[in-house]
């Protein structure tokens, strides 16, 4: 005959009882913490709802896009920092990313020097806080800049407030306290036809690329897929861009008696925290990227060069498709560690989300609904990430056999 | 010195090896070498030269050199100093004691290394006095704590002897071993207790707000009590994680994944907020316990997706193993898998714990005052205005140097397990 375990002893029962006790807690945890979230509200006279976004702001936010001080709502004033954040996190990850590859191809090198120096870099920014660096940059390097009239320019004649504008060569970049100004791209009337051209041409090379590929698999002869489609989208982009007569004019920095006249300006903050996160990124970024092309095995290289694939062969059709499984992961995991860092914006300054959702808090005394609000934003732009990757992740997956 | 030599070996080793490509791959490749040489040469030169050139010309070091006690202990006041100096001593006599009895060195030799560093500034003064007077006048200044760093040192080597004798005493007694290993738990619990109350105060000793704590007291403080707390919490969170209990399951998979996708300073900040409202009424918790509630909360979801990873490498048939010799799921977690999993998760954990050192810096959001926001403390005096350059260095150096130390040892915890594990591989059979 079978004995029955004792009651507590009886893994059922004690599934049980676990999972009323954690539904206890976590239940007594939420229920005790919106109970007095909710007579915190009640004591200071607020509404535990979301309709204070509709009231006016009546704060000034910096930069960003359109927002009128004084007329405008908490909502819009979140929006500008909603986009202020995607902009420096979307800025940060396109300079990041190559200077990232280029530190990894320096570490890999094999140059002992050169491998020295990306290992310093490395180390120096691994090692030090991020927000210790973002201060630095802020406090130490863009508000310590000269005045406007003494700018440091890059490129292009001295210029002073005193020269006739005319007569000098414009820089290409521009550093001043006032923050910093590069080239700026102005779109003609012609630019929105250019870029439908460009995407046309896009879709035609694709097709001429899938062709050939076709023709090389059935002949075995080399068709030149990827030239004939680069040929082909650059021809269609530069007939496209005389035939519009010049898509874009480029405006270079100009130095006015009472800031920059002309260009891209950046605000000292903006440049601060977008060359502070890059530094910064680059450094994990040049990391993913080594450990990934280290993660292929030198045999593979060996064994393509045997079957007589030329060395741009090797790296296009044998390292990078392996390599990248690896790096494509925490690569994007270094992306999301970049747009969640940009929140230290509020440190030194920059109304990036969290920085405006604080003075909404401390303007309407909303403090938990807006950062349980801010929270859900970072969040959403994450788990947004973690999908696609895992759908990548289970297209590029090894096929076992 | 033999340091010195392997590196000297090395770079004998490296140069070889360069000669033997040159020799093969000819002269295009000398050229980009030389090439490329010269490039880094040139940038290494570069930030070596302004490096040097600001800090002893253009840099103005008396800001450090003023505020050297607010950069170690804050605001923590100056006839109570004796305090925080005696809880130094009592970290390094611990890590002495467990040097001396378990032989693992590494914290030692890192307090001992660091304290004699710290001895030793002042002896530099005379050699910088001409290039830079107040890069002299930072060094000297360091002369301030020779009483707590000797204390220190001697509390150290005296804690170390003591345990190697205890050791010594114990090795032929397995009872008497266990005894000590005992003892020396319930002493550190008690050591971490009296530091507490030390640094405190109540009952004769003067009462300290933790508010007044600061520098690279409250850096350290706040990163051991977070590392301490949020390791067993994630411990728990892993195995919550696999558990099959589903509300246990749901429970787990939110608190990580929600802590994950959110950036510190904003769980730092609702910690803050929501802290005070969830605990009872009247208990007005300090904002160093927001911060440690905080910074812990954030390193326990990190810390349960390393330890996941490690339970992941466990093989299946060590469960199998151990539930056919009787153990019951507590046993079988606690005797066989987690030793495993923990071991293989150690390398990611460390990496963790030193980011979490790092994100310290991050409670100057809750306006608490370690070594970043002393750094700006000191840099907004209105005698060293905008020294924001000299000061953030100053700590940088400070972060550089305990991160650098905790990954070279965390490097050689890797090490050993691999060598274990090796141990208790079969033997490699050839492949047909």
């Amino acid at each position: 005959m079978i004995r029955r375990p004792a009651l507590l002893r009886d893994e059922r029962v004690l599934a049980v009882l676990i999972q009323v006790l954690v539904a206890a807690v976590a239940i007594t945890a939420v229920a005790v913490g919106a109970r007095n979230v909710l007579s915190d509200l009640a004591a200071n006279n607020l509404a535990p709802d979301l309709d204070f976004l509709g009231n006016t702001a009546g704060f000034g936010i910096s930069e960003g896009i359109r927002y009128a001080e004084g007329s405008d709502t908490y909502g819009r004033a979140l929006q500008v920092g909603l986009v202020n954040t995607l902009r420096i996190a979307i800025a940060g990850i396109v300079l990041a990313t190559p200077i990232g590859v280029g530190v990894a191809l320096a570490r890999l090198s094999g140059n002992p020097l050169l491998v020295r120096l990306a290992g310093g870099y490395i180390e120096l920014m691994r090692n030090t806080p991020l927000l210790v660096q973002l201060i630095f940059w802020y406090q130490g390097v863009f508000l310590g800049l000269p005045a406007l009239k003494d700018a440091i320019t890059v490129g292009g004649g001295a210029l002073s407030v005193a020269a006739d504008a005319a007569t000098v060569t414009p820089p290409i970049l521009a550093l001043s306290q006032r923050g910093a100004a590069v080239p700026r791209l102005l779109p003609t009337g012609g630019a929105g036809v250019w870029l439908l051209a460009v995407a046309a041409g896009a879709v035609a090379a694709w097709v001429l690329y899938r062709w050939r590929e076709a023709v090389q698999r059935r002949t075995g002869q080399p068709a030149r897929g990827i030239i004939f489609g680069l040929a082909l989208w650059a021809g269609v982009a530069l007939v496209a861009w005389f035939v519009v007569g010049g898509a874009y004019t480029v405006a270079l920095p100009a130095i006015g008696r009472f800031g920059y006249e002309a260009g891209l300006v950046l605000s000292p903050e903006f440049s601060a925290l977008l060359v502070g996160l890059v530094v910064y990124s680059a450094a994990f970024i040049a990391e993913v990227v080594r450990g990934g092309i280290q993660a292929v095995s030198l045999g593979q290289r060996e064994a393509a060069r045997a079957v007589g694939l030329r060395q741009s062969q090797v790296m296009r059709l044998v390292i990078l498709p392996q390599a990248l499984r690896v790096i494509v992961p925490p690569l994007t995991n270094q992306y999301l560690n970049l747009a969640k860092n940009s929140s230290l914006a509020i440190f030194i300054g920059f109304p990036d989300l969290f920085q405006v959702g604080l003075t909404i808090g401390n303007n309407t005394g909303q403090f938990v609904i807006i950062t349980a609000m801010m929270m859900s934003v970072y969040l959403a732009i994450s788990l947004a990430t973690s999908l696609l990757m895992n759908l990548y992740n289970r297209k590029i997956r090894l096929v076992e056999r | 010195m033999s340091g010195l030599t392997r590196a000297v070996e090395g770079w004998r080793e490296e140069w070889a090896t360069m000669r033997h490509q040159a020799r093969l791959r000819g002269p295009v490749w000398i050229a980009w070498q030389v090439a490329l040489s010269v490039a880094a040469l040139g940038l290494i030169g570069l930030v070596v030269y302004g490096l040097g050139a600001w800090a002893f010309g253009a840099a103005d070091w008396t800001v450090v050199a003023a505020n050297l006690r607010l950069f170690s202990v804050g605001r923590y006041p100056a006839d109570e100093i004796w305090r925080p100096a005696t809880v130094l001593a009592l970290v390094t006599a611990m890590s002495g004691w467990e040097a001396g009895r378990t032989g693992r060195a590494a914290l030692a030799r890192f307090f001992g290394g660091g304290l004699a560093v710290l001895l030793a500034l002042p002896f530099l003064a005379p050699l910088v006095s001409g290039a830079s007077p107040s890069m002299a006048a930072a060094f000297a200044a360091f002369a301030g704590g020779h009483i707590a760093q000797l204390a220190a040192l001697g509390a150290l080597a005296a804690a170390w002897w003591i345990g190697a004798r205890a050791s010594a005493w114990a090795s032929t007694n397995r009872p008497r071993a266990r005894r000590l290993e005992r003892a020396s738990l319930v002493g550190y619990g008690l050591v971490v207790l009296a530091i507490l109350i030390l640094l405190r105060g109540g009952g004769g000793l003067e009462r300290v707000s933790p508010s007044d704590w600061g520098g690279l007291l409250l850096t350290l403080l706040l990163a051991a009590f977070a590392i301490v707390l949020s390791f067993p919490i994630g411990v728990l969170l892993a195995l919550g994680r696999r558990s099959s209990l589903p509300l246990v399951r749901w429970v787990s998979v939110a608190w990580i994944e929600v802590i994950r996708g959110v950036p510190l300073v904003t769980v730092l900040y609702m910690a803050s907020l929501l802290l005070p409202l969830v605990l009872p009424e009247g208990w007005n918790p300090e904002n160093v316990a927001k911060a440690v509630a905080g910074l812990t909360a954030f390193a326990s979801a990190y810390v349960a997706e390393d330890v996941r990873g490690g339970l992941a490498a466990v093989a299946n048939g060590q469960y199998d193993a151990a539930k056919a010799v009787g153990l019951g799921t507590v046993g079988m977690y606690r005797l066989v898998v987690l030793p495993q999993a923990i071991r293989a998760a150690v390398p990611a954990i460390a990496g963790q714990f030193i980011s979490l050192f790092k994100d310290t810096a991050l409670v100057l959001i809750i306006s608490l005052r370690e070594l970043l926001g002393i750094a700006i403390v000191a840099a907004n005096q209105p005698a060293h205005i905008g020294r924001f350059r000299e000061t953030l260095a100053f700590i940088a150096i400070i972060y550089f140097a305990f991160t650098a130390v905790l990954s070279s040892a965390s490097r050689r915890l890797e090490a050993p397990a691999h060598e274990r594990e090796r141990d208790d591989a079969p033997a490699p059979s050839p492949k047909g």
